[in-house]
Formats: structure tokens, C-alpha cells, sequence
């Protein structure tokens, strides 16, 4: 006789080893399964598989070095990635329940001087945005690295697909990680450009700015030394032709020459 | 004891350093069977442990912590997910039968696996992962996920079916064509007649 539908996803919903089958919404299906043998033999069967896959989910090999990498980056204080990750993050029910009864923005009513102070801080940091932004649209005077930043700030975790990588920003043939997803940045003291999204097996992951913009006096290839290495954060830059390459790498000057074949010759 | 315990979690605040010691191969395991792709994975777990590193000081109970990640990681996921078609779940025959017992036997191929994951929709994907890499019953993953007990168990055996069928074929095409040794399927006849949707 064949088993019915609500029984067999009842089934399906026992976790293995657990004793969901004992809950009372249940206990029909809990009934069946200790009285008939067909029953019993698909719950046996059903138990044994979910067994080997929960133990077949776990097995995912972890990239060597991971734990340094996120620290590093952590420790990088990224504060814009950092609020756009945060402003992202929706708090379910479930994790809400984690937390305190009193949040704080549910703890007061706003005062007059809590909105006063709201806008005040407000007005400071348009005004500095927009001093920042018209800084960096003069580009060619503004340091690589705090062009890296701002495009840095801009990046999401939309990867596009490599094969539809704009043939105008090509990742250049020094880089030897593999570029595993692409988009585009706004121009930002450039006329434009691509990010990439690059992927070693020995140093996970980073990023490749390949922009249009006039430089003078940059390297022609990856410089063995990045030039800029501070906050755990490696950032190289060369260029060629109008094209400017910037490699970010989150680490040591050790982990950004896992991603390019670095020059030897000094820096010019 | 356990009351004891959480009022010197409270005492001490959480560090996000000693948190990504703990808990970062389990999120990326995690990330990378929703996301498919290790580049994927590692940027969504740093994306919670950014996550982490600005709202830590609203988790008051540690014992909550790995839960919670977990939770952030799936919204972070469902929320970058660009739409795909993935073969939809919805089609999947539900026969528990179709579990070839020498599938089971033998170790589950992690890369058949994770592609047979792939090609579900999110709705069954995070499901599925609640249920096998979070290890919560169904009346947690309908809590989790705010939808009835009843869906959680039809999305739940579709999902399911989904991944034996892929992993059957998986292993019926490895198995020699000597037209003798094969990958054994169990007989059929005692429960749900076994239905043939392909042509």
C-alpha cells in the first residue's frame, strides 16, 4: 500500500538520530512507522541518507588562511564597507530574539537637542563628502591609494560574469590569480573603469582596479614592494598606456605577490 | 549554572576577533553551500564578520552567537542574490525510493553535491541548510524562516528528491556499462509506484 504524501514529508522532516518523530503533530506518522514495516523500512532509509549528506555538507575544505585574512581585514577598518555592510544587515525575528529587549534606537523619544544634533552632524558630513568628492575628481593629484579607497567603498558583492568583462579594461597578464568576477565603478577621479574580483588558492581573495587615468612617473609592472602597506592592507599600482592597475590586497606585502608576477626592477 | 554562565558572557563583551577564531570554517563551509563558489564564500563571511564587528554590542547571550551568524549569513546571501533559473524544486517527484542505497553507502561526492544544491531555488536551498547544516527541526525552520510547519515539510521533501535524483544519475554514469555491474536501485513496489518523468 502506498505511503501518502503528508506522511512521507513527515518523514522527510525527521531530522537524523532526533526525536522529532515523537513531537504530537506526529504522532499518527510515529504510529505507522513503529507498526508497519514499510513504513519503518522508508523512515530507516530516509534516516541513513540524511546521515551521510548532513556529514557530506560538512565537508567543504577551508582556504589556508582564511582566519588571518578576515582579521586583517577587520583590523583594516574599512568604515565605509564597513556601515554599508552593517546598514545591510536585517535582523530576523529569530536573531531579535538574541537581543536586548531595549534596543537603542527603540530605548528614548528624541529630544529637541537629540534632532538638533542629528541634522548638525548631518550638515558636517555632507560637507565633508562633498569636499572629498571634489578632491578626488581632480584625480590626477589625489593619491592612488585614496582613489583605491573611494573605489573600494563603492564595490558590492554583484560579481558580474568574466566572460562579459569589457574588452577596453583587460586584466593584464601580470596578474597570476585568477579573475573570477568583474563590475563597474563609477569614475571617480578617472574617466572610468572595471573592478575585479581576483581568487589565489594560496591567499583568497582580492581586489584590481583597471582605470583610465592620467598618471606620470607610475611603474610599468607590479612593483616587488606595494606601495602602500599600512592598516593590514597591501596596495601596488603600475601602469600602461592611459591604463592605471591597482592591486588591493588585504595582508602583508608577501600575500599581494601571491597575485602578481612583481617586478624586481626598482620602482620609477 | 547555565544563568550563571550568561551573566559573565554579559560581563565580558564579545570580541570579534575570538569570534571569527571560532566560528569562521563553519560560516564559510556554510557560505560556500549557498553560494557554490569559494570566492563567493569568502567574501560573504566577511561580510558578516563586518556585520558582526558593528552589531556585536546588541548580542547580549553567547550562547546565541553562532545562531545568529548563521542567520546574518543567509540574509546577506538571499539579499546580494542576483536572479538565476534554477530547475525548480517544485517538479521534483517525491519518492523516498529513489535513493540508491549504494549512494548512501559509499561517501556522498561533495562537488555533486554542491552542484546538485546549485540548481535549487533559494527558497529550498536555504531550507535544506537549515535543515542539515543547521541541524534544526522543522518547527525551528519555520520559526526562522516565518512560514508554516506544513511548508517546511513539502519544501523540505522536494528538496530532498531534488538531491537524490541528481545524485542517483551521478552515480548511475559513473557505473561501468558492462550491462552486469551497475549502480543498485532498490525495488520499487512496496510503497509509491516509481513514476518515469523523463523520455
Amino acid at each position: 500500500m502506498p505511503i501518502d504524501r503528508r506522511t512521507l514529508e513527515a518523514i522527510e522532516a525527521c531530522r537524523p538520530g532526533s526525536d522529532d518523530l515523537l513531537s504530537t503533530e506526529l504522532a499518527d506518522v510515529a504510529l505507522l512507522v513503529d507498526g508497519d514495516p514499510a513504513v519503518h523500512a522508508v523512515y530507516a532509509r530516509a534516516q541513513r541518507w540524511d546521515t551521510a549528506v548532513s556529514r557530506a555538507m560538512q565537508e567543504v575544505p577551508v582556504p589556508p588562511g582564511l582566519a588571518e585574512r578576515l582579521l586583517s581585514r577587520l583590523a583594516a577598518g574599512d568604515a565605509v564597507a564597513m556601515a554599508v555592510a552593517a546598514s545591510d544587515a536585517t535582523i530576523d525575528e529569530a536573531t531579535a530574539s538574541a537581543l536586548p529587549r531595549q534596543l537603542p534606537w527603540s530605548k528614548a523619544r528624541w529630544s529637541r537637542r537629540g534632532w538638533l544634533g542629528m541634522v548638525a552632524a548631518t550638515a558636517a558630513t555632507v560637507a565633508v563628502a562633498v569636499g572629498l568628492t571634489q578632491y578626488l575628481r581632480s584625480g590626477a593629484d589625489a593619491p592612488v591609494e585614496t582613489l583605491a579607497d573611494a573605489w573600494l567603498a563603492q564595490l558590492d558583492t554583484s560579481w558580474s560574469n568574466m566572460a562579459d568583462a569589457p574588452k577596453r579594461f583587460l586584466v593584464p597578464a601580470s596578474i597570476t590569480a585568477e579573475a573570477t568576477g568583474w563590475q563597474r565603478i563609477d569614475p571617480v577621479g578617472s574617466v572610468g573603469g572595471v573592478a575585479y574580483r581576483l581568487q589565489s588558492a594560496h591567499a583568497g581573495t582580492a581586489r584590481l582596479f583597471v582605470v583610465r587615468l592620467a598618471k606620470k612617473g607610475l611603474p610599468s609592472s607590479p612593483p616587488v614592494q606595494p606601495q602602500w602597506t599600512t592598516g593590514g592592507r597591501s596596495i601596488g599600482y603600475w601602469q600602461s598606456g592611459d591604463l592605471v592597475f591597482v592591486l588591493v590586497v588585504d595582508g602583508n606585502a608577501d600575500r599581494y605577490r601571491e597575485f602578481a608576477n612583481v617586478s624586481r626592477m626598482p620602482l620609477a | 549554572m547555565s544563568k550563571g554562565r550568561k551573566m559573565a558572557d554579559r560581563a565580558a563583551p564579545l570580541d570579534v576577533g575570538q569570534l571569527v577564531a571560532e566560528h569562521h570554517a563553519s560560516l564559510y563551509r556554510y557560505a560556500y553551500r549557498l553560494a557554490g563558489t569559494a570566492a563567493d564564500a569568502e567574501d560573504l563571511t566577511q561580510q558578516v564578520f563586518l556585520i558582526a564587528q558593528q552589531k556585536l554590542d546588541q548580542l547580549r547571550d553567547a550562547d546565541c552567537v553562532r545562531g545568529w551568524l548563521f542567520t546574518v549569513l543567509r540574509n546577506c546571501y538571499l539579499k546580494n542574490r542576483r536572479r538565476r533559473t534554477p530547475i525548480s524544486a517544485a517538479t521534483a517527484e517525491l519518492d523516498i525510493n529513489t535513493v540508491a542505497e549504494e549512494v548512501v553507502e559509499r561517501e556522498i561526492d561533495g562537488e555533486r553535491l554542491q552542484a546538485a544544491i546549485d540548481t535549487l531555488e533559494d527558497e529550498f536551498k536555504t531550507t535544506l541548510l537549515l535543515f542539515y547544516f543547521e541541524h534544526r527541526s522543522y518547527r525551528e525552520i519555520a520559526a526562522a524562516l516565518g512560514i508554516p510547519i506544513g511548508t517546511v515539510m513539502s519544501r523540505l521533501a522536494r528538496a530532498k528528491a531534488r538531491l537524490r535524483g541528481q545524485l542517483c544519475d551521478a552515480a548511475e554514469s559513473r557505473a561501468p556499462h558492462d550491462g552486469e555491474q551497475h549502480v543498485k536501485r532498490p525495488a520499487y513496489s512496496t510503497l509509491e509506484p516509481r513514476r518515469v518523468t523523463r523520455q
